[in-house]
């Protein structure tokens, strides 16, 4: 995000504008005193947008984050990929689940475990494990409701 | 460097109107009847600077000069009778009030303010930088694009920053506060309506024993903390927090 050019900008329509106005002190006065505030206002805002943005998208990304970073002092959207690495102990899957799904994606889910050389029941299990971590990072929190003090 | 004085006799309490571009605005009581207005720095901002009496208000008032951007620095010292009002114009500088006043307008472009007496409303619209209140005040109104806003004890306050913190030691009524990146600390909360909103900033509230909050939090990657612990209290009293908060954590404890 280049800042510079909107401060630019702004500082050009707001000395339009004076010049417009003639020479009346107490407009000069307010527009000097405006334009020696834009500059650092506008950072401001830049990056309040900013984060605000990222923060926005990032509740509604799966294994995905967007981070504001600062680069040559000006602020930057990333995006960062999140999806942790799913490790499953055979020794833990003591649960038992029936799972009642269409034959074709019966096949589909036997090919694509077999590509990765996991059986099927680890393939399954990783695909259940990262997609109920992402959905619990994602969702934001929120209360409604009387505390007592 | 040139000083010029100017005083006035008054009734008793005035409105002081003071517009100036660089240089600190101090202000201070006088003991009796008069104001006395003392300018002191750059020979050419002094000469471009008009001081009147209009029936019961003061006017000090530099000229915009001509052929430079800025007036050079010139300070601004007023002292006048208690309970009198304010209103302050000035791009770059601190306004420092160290007496007791009915009302105070800052506009302020780069400075400082810094309210040492009692005031009952103070209005401060800042560009950048703090504005300090050491004193209990009625009603407090602060927009600021980044500097910190402190105060100790306020009835009511409407505060927006960009970038700044806020720490308000005690809100006795309600009180709105909107800040960007900025942190929110209300140390203790004994109004009625507490309205907090922040993007990424965290949001920390000291309520007292004895109430039952009727609460509206949220934030989206943020985290709601619940320190406080619920009292035996028998009557309690309904008061409405909100805080909305889009990457901030938001923290809810006992005063502190």
């Amino acid at each position: 995000m280049d800042i510079e050019i909107i401060v630019e900008r702004l500082r050009r329509t707001v000395e339009d504008q004076m010049r417009i106005a003639g020479d009346d002190p107490a407009m000069t006065a307010a527009s000097d005193a405006v334009l020696s505030a834009i500059g650092p206002a506008l950072r401001d805002a830049a990056f309040g947008f900013a984060e605000q943005a990222a923060a926005e998208i990032s509740s509604q990304l799966r294994d995905r984050s967007v981070d504001v970073v600062v680069q040559d002092g000006m602020p930057s959207l990333v995006v960062r990929n999140t999806r942790e690495e799913v490790r499953v102990s055979t020794e833990d899957l003591d649960a038992r689940m029936t799972v009642r799904l269409p034959e074709d994606l019966k096949d589909d889910l036997e090919d694509a475990a077999s590509e990765l050389g996991d059986s099927v029941n680890t393939f399954v299990v990783k695909a259940l494990s990262s997609s109920a971590k992402s959905r619990k990072r994602s969702s934001s929190t929120t209360f409604t409701g009387t505390i007592e003090t | 460097m040139t000083d010029r004085k100017q005083s006035f006799e008054v009734t008793g309490a005035v409105h002081l109107d003071i517009t100036t571009q660089a240089g600190d605005i101090i202000l201070s009581e006088s003991s009796d009847n008069t104001v006395t207005v003392t300018l002191s720095g750059s020979s050419e901002t002094v000469a471009e600077t008009t001081i009147e009496q209009n029936s019961d208000s003061i006017i000090v008032r530099t000229r915009s000069p001509k052929r430079r951007w800025f007036s050079k620095a010139m300070d601004v010292h007023v002292a006048a009778p208690a309970e009198s009002t304010v209103r302050v114009g000035l791009a770059a500088g601190d306004v420092v009030s160290r007496m007791n006043l009915k009302a105070i307008d800052v506009s302020l472009a780069a400075g400082d303010v810094v309210i040492q007496g009692t005031v009952s409303d103070v209005r401060a619209k800042v560009g950048s930088g703090d504005v300090k209140i050491l004193e209990p005040v009625d009603d407090l109104f602060v927009s600021s694009a980044n500097g910190d806003v402190h105060a100790g004890s306020v009835d009511e306050a409407r505060i927006t920053t960009a970038s700044g913190n806020l720490d308000i030691g005690m809100i006795k009524s309600a009180a709105r506060c909107k800040t960007a990146s900025g942190e929110v600390k209300i140390h203790r909360f004994d109004g009625s309506d507490l309205d907090i909103k922040s993007m990424s900033g965290n949001a920390t509230v000291g309520l007292p024993p004895g109430l039952e909050v009727d609460a509206r939090i949220s934030t989206i990657s943020g985290e709601l903390h619940n320190r406080l612990k619920p009292s035996n209290a028998d009557d309690r009293r309904r008061v409405t927090l909100t805080v909305k908060s889009f990457s901030g954590d938001v923290t809810l404890r006992s005063p502190w």
